[in-house]
């Protein structure tokens, strides 16, 4: 602002955060649904299948790092800027409620892609109280390009989790984020299929060491997420398990479970199982060939009743 | 002992005496054998510590129109100053003087009137922010070339022109005339005494004393029934109906007052109508009580004060009038139409009964006396110029406001107003194809300082001013996740409005406005909006 412009704005009292650039600032920050899975389920009933179970299970931790991670965005989300320059805003500093001898800030950068398209950067920052502006730790980065509309695109999150704790933040406190070195989180509700990955690498000393989740959503409730997992069987061996499920707009569907269970023989895979269920979640097939060590060879049900 | 001066503190007695007798023992000398000069002034104003007058200028017109009209006063030789400082009204004498000089020296007769209406304080004429002292216009008058000099002061305290000369406050003086010797010398009227104060009359549209003297020189005056108003005449008649009229006033009874310093024995004759047949004629059979001539702009041009069984005859120009005589309870009025060079005949079966609201003199204000406070209701809309402005950022809004005005509170025929407004309506902006929808509210608080021109001939009246006012305008997104936003600034701006007097306290109000403001929340930008308002204003 010159400060012609700022001379005659201050004698005229202009103040207020009436804006509608800051609404694409706004729009363009994922909010839960942007990336939650829905997965119409039916009540969990002491009977039903143990893939279901499973799945639900996964779909449940999936979303809930996803309430974590947008968790973070929305601290200011229902909050004005606290200055504005140009194409960029920047909410806080702030100090952290559960460490006051930090503070945060959020950066966000709008860039031109072109005329019809939003896109955004952000930075949550992470800072000792009274540190210089070159002390910024990111701690979450995440990018934005909305297709259709502003409040759908392409954006991706990355959680760096080590990096903060290598500048001292006390991330360890927190028993979510004690064992993760980084969480990579994309998602294209452009237009259906929605689509959202999650990757989370832990550290080595963790029992489980790195997962992978990939969701996929139809305009007709059908869906699919595969979720894998890398770590130590209980007996102690290396082992990379995969499921995947998929299922219809009324809940019921089908899960496959499948392992590499030789870290020498990275290219074998060995199903371990099939279940099938109906709406009411219980399995319509079962079939298990083996469980990560004892061979079972097991079915019940009929195969026919599998959707897929 | 100074004859006049003598008569003049025989009383009012002998003053009456000799205005009765004066028509029978010598005839008046002719307006037509001397060559008249006047210099009219009339001024609203008086500079600080003083409330301008209304009707100080209308006054000086009326009387300039009556003296070139049947005073003998040629149009070349007279000057008509409105409003003008004292310097005009010094340089104008020095002119005046000049021709009477050159006038005398072909041998004319001359007679030169100085009227003033305006203000006078503390022994001096107020002609805006310039003064003159009383004692210096007197002494120029007494000063002047011509054969007469008449000097008409209507003004405050103006009584003290006369004080050192022994004025009276009397209903009536003659010039003790036994022949028709031609009179010389210096005549002072004066519409108050040194200690009264000179009243307007938003009823009769003047000031009380010019009023009844331009009514008596039209001919109400004219004792004699010869058509002719002489001086004494015109003043006993001013006189007494100034006395009169503001015997009841608030600020109690006014008294003219006069002086003369004459030689000669013939009374003045100021106004002469026996040649001219150009008027209205009330015969002697009509009812008796005070007849209202208003003009075509609502102002009362004379008035008649018919006594029961005798005529009256009122020397006014040709054009159309309309005729007012108030009853107790109601009004009688009508239409006469003076054709060119005819008496137009008073005729009562054309007079008819209407309700005082229909009196047509002046329109609804002549009651507009003072600080007027109205309080008005009104609804707004209100609509940015700019496009993508008023589609995504300000909608256009309706308001419903409440405003204060007081009208004339500093100076006459302006405004100052208060004004608040509270509005909203639903919006919607687009930003990149997702649709947003609000609600938008809107407060403004506003004050307006504006110029009021009140047309005379009917109920309405314009204003052109200045706005500045304090906006807080906010929006709510339905979607829960967006943060209210609001922005608040001052806005300055140019309003115009009008108002029309439905009924005696109640006006109907329509304001335009436009209105500037500056935006600087994104970015600066130089916004512009309008409002127009419509409403109603209770007037206390």
């Amino acid at each position: 602002m010159s400060p012609y412009v700022a001379v005659v704005a201050l004698s005229l009292g202009a103040c207020g955060n009436y804006s509608n650039d800051d609404l694409d600032f706004q729009l363009a920050l994922p909010e839960q649904t942007d990336m939650e899975a829905q997965m119409y389920l039916s009540v969990m009933r002491p009977n039903s299948a143990e893939y279901y179970r499973a799945t639900r299970s996964a779909v449940t931790t999936f979303n809930g790092m996803v309430g974590q991670l947008v968790g973070l965005v929305d601290l200011v989300r229902g909050t004005s800027p606290t200055s504005r320059n140009g194409a960029e805003r920047i909410w806080g500093p702030w100090p952290v409620e559960k460490y006051p001898n930090w503070e945060l800030r959020l950066v966000m950068q709008r860039s031109t892609v072109s005329a019809s398209l939003l896109h955004m950067d952000y930075w949550l920052q992470l800072r000792p109280v009274g540190a210089g502006d070159s002390s910024w730790v990111s701690f979450l980065v995440g990018k934005y390009t909305s297709a259709g509309s502003a409040r759908t695109g392409q954006g991706e999150i990355h959680l760096l989790t080590a990096e903060a704790r290598a500048a001292g933040y006390p991330v360890n406190d927190d028993a979510g984020l004690a064992n993760l070195d980084h969480l990579d989180v994309t998602y294209d509700n452009a237009a259906f299929p929605i689509t959202v990955t999650m990757d989370i690498v832990n550290l080595p000393t963790a029992t489980t060491q790195s997962g992978h989740y990939e969701y996929l959503q139809n305009q007709d409730g059908s869906g699919q997420m595969s979720f894998d997992w890398q770590g130590l069987s209980n007996t102690g061996v290396q082992v990379s398990a995969t499921m995947q499920a998929e299922w219809i707009g009324s809940g019921a569907g089908r899960a496959d479970l499948t392992a590499v269970l030789s870290p020498d023989q990275p290219t074998v895979v060995t199903p371990l199982g099939t279940e099938c269920w109906g709406v009411d979640s219980v399995a319509t097939y079962r079939y298990r060939l083996r469980d990560d060590v004892t061979l079972l060879e097991v079915a019940s049900g009929d195969p026919a009743s599998c959707l897929f | 002992m100074n004859p006049t001066r003598a008569i003049a503190r025989a009383g009012p007695l002998l003053l009456a005496f000799a205005l009765a007798t004066l028509p029978l023992i010598a005839g008046p000398a002719r307006a037509a054998v001397q060559h008249r000069f006047a210099v009219i002034a009339g001024n609203d104003r008086g500079g600080a510590d003083t409330r301008p007058l209304r009707y100080a200028a209308d006054d000086a017109r009326k009387v300039h129109a009556v003296l070139t009209q049947l005073g003998g006063v040629a149009a070349d030789d007279v000057v008509l100053l409105l409003n003008q400082a004292s310097g005009e009204l010094w340089r104008a004498l020095g002119d005046a003087e000049s021709r009477i000089a050159a006038a005398r020296q072909r041998g004319e007769r001359t007679l030169f009137i100085l009227y003033y209406s305006g203000h006078a304080k503390d022994g001096e004429l107020r002609l805006g922010d310039s003064r003159i002292r009383l004692d210096d216009v007197k002494a120029r008058l007494a000063a002047s070339p011509a054969d007469i000099r008449i000097g008409v002061f209507d003004s405050c305290h103006a009584g003290a022109l006369n004080r050192t000369k022994g004025a009276r406050r009397a209903p009536a003086f003659a010039i003790e005339a036994a022949g028709s010797e031609e009179a010389r010398g210096l005549v002072m009227l004066t519409s108050a005494s040194a200690d009264e104060d000179a009243q307007e009359s938003d009823e009769i549209g003047g000031s009380y004393f010019s009023h009844y003297l331009v009514s008596g020189l039209r001919g109400d005056a004219d004792r004699s029934r010869d058509r002719r108003v002489t001086l004494s005449e015109a003043y006993a008649y001013a006189y007494a109906r100034t006395v009169a009229d503001t015997a009841e006033s608030a600020a109690g009874a006014q008294h003219p007052t006069f002086s003369y310093d004459l030689k000669g024995n013939a009374d003045l004759v100021l106004t002469d109508f026996a040649n001219r047949s150009e008027g209205i004629y009330v015969p002697g059979d009509a009812p008796a009580g005070i007849y209202y001539i208003v003009d075509g702009s609502g102002f009362i041009a004379a008035e008649i004060q018919k006594p029961a069984g005798g005529d009256r005859l009122l020397a006014l120009p040709a054009g159309r009038y309309h005729v007012r005589r108030r009853l107790a309870d109601r009004l009688r009025i009508g239409e006469i139409h003076i054709v060119a060079g005819q008496l137009a005949l008073l005729d009562e079966a054309r007079l008819r009964d209407a309700p005082f609201t229909d009196d047509p003199v002046k329109g609804g204000l002549r009651d507009e006396e003072g600080v007027r406070v109205s309080l008005g209701l009104g609804g707004t809309v209100q609509s940015f110029f700019d496009g993508p402005t008023r589609d995504g950022l300000f909608p256009p809004t309706g308001m419903l406001g409440l405003e204060i005005e007081l009208r004339d509170f500093f100076r006459r025929g302006w405004l100052l107003g208060f004004d608040f407004a509270s509005g909203g309506t639903r919006g919607e902006v687009d930003r990149y194809g997702t649709l947003l929808s609000f609600q938008f509210s809107e407060l403004s608080a506003g004050t307006t300082l504006a110029k009021e021109w009140r047309f005379r001939d009917s109920k309405l009246a314009a204003s052109l001013g200045l706005r500045l006012a304090v906006v807080l305008m906010s929006r709510k997104f339905d979607e829960p996740t967006i943060p209210d936003q609001f922005f608040a600034t001052f806005t300055p701006g140019l309003v115009a409005g009008a108002r029309y007097r439905l009924a005696r306290h109640f006006n109907l109000l329509g304001r335009g406005r436009v209105h500037y403001l500056l935006y600087n929340v994104d970015e600066n930008r130089s916004l512009g909006y309008w409002e127009l308002t419509a409403g109603v204003a209770y007037e206390f």
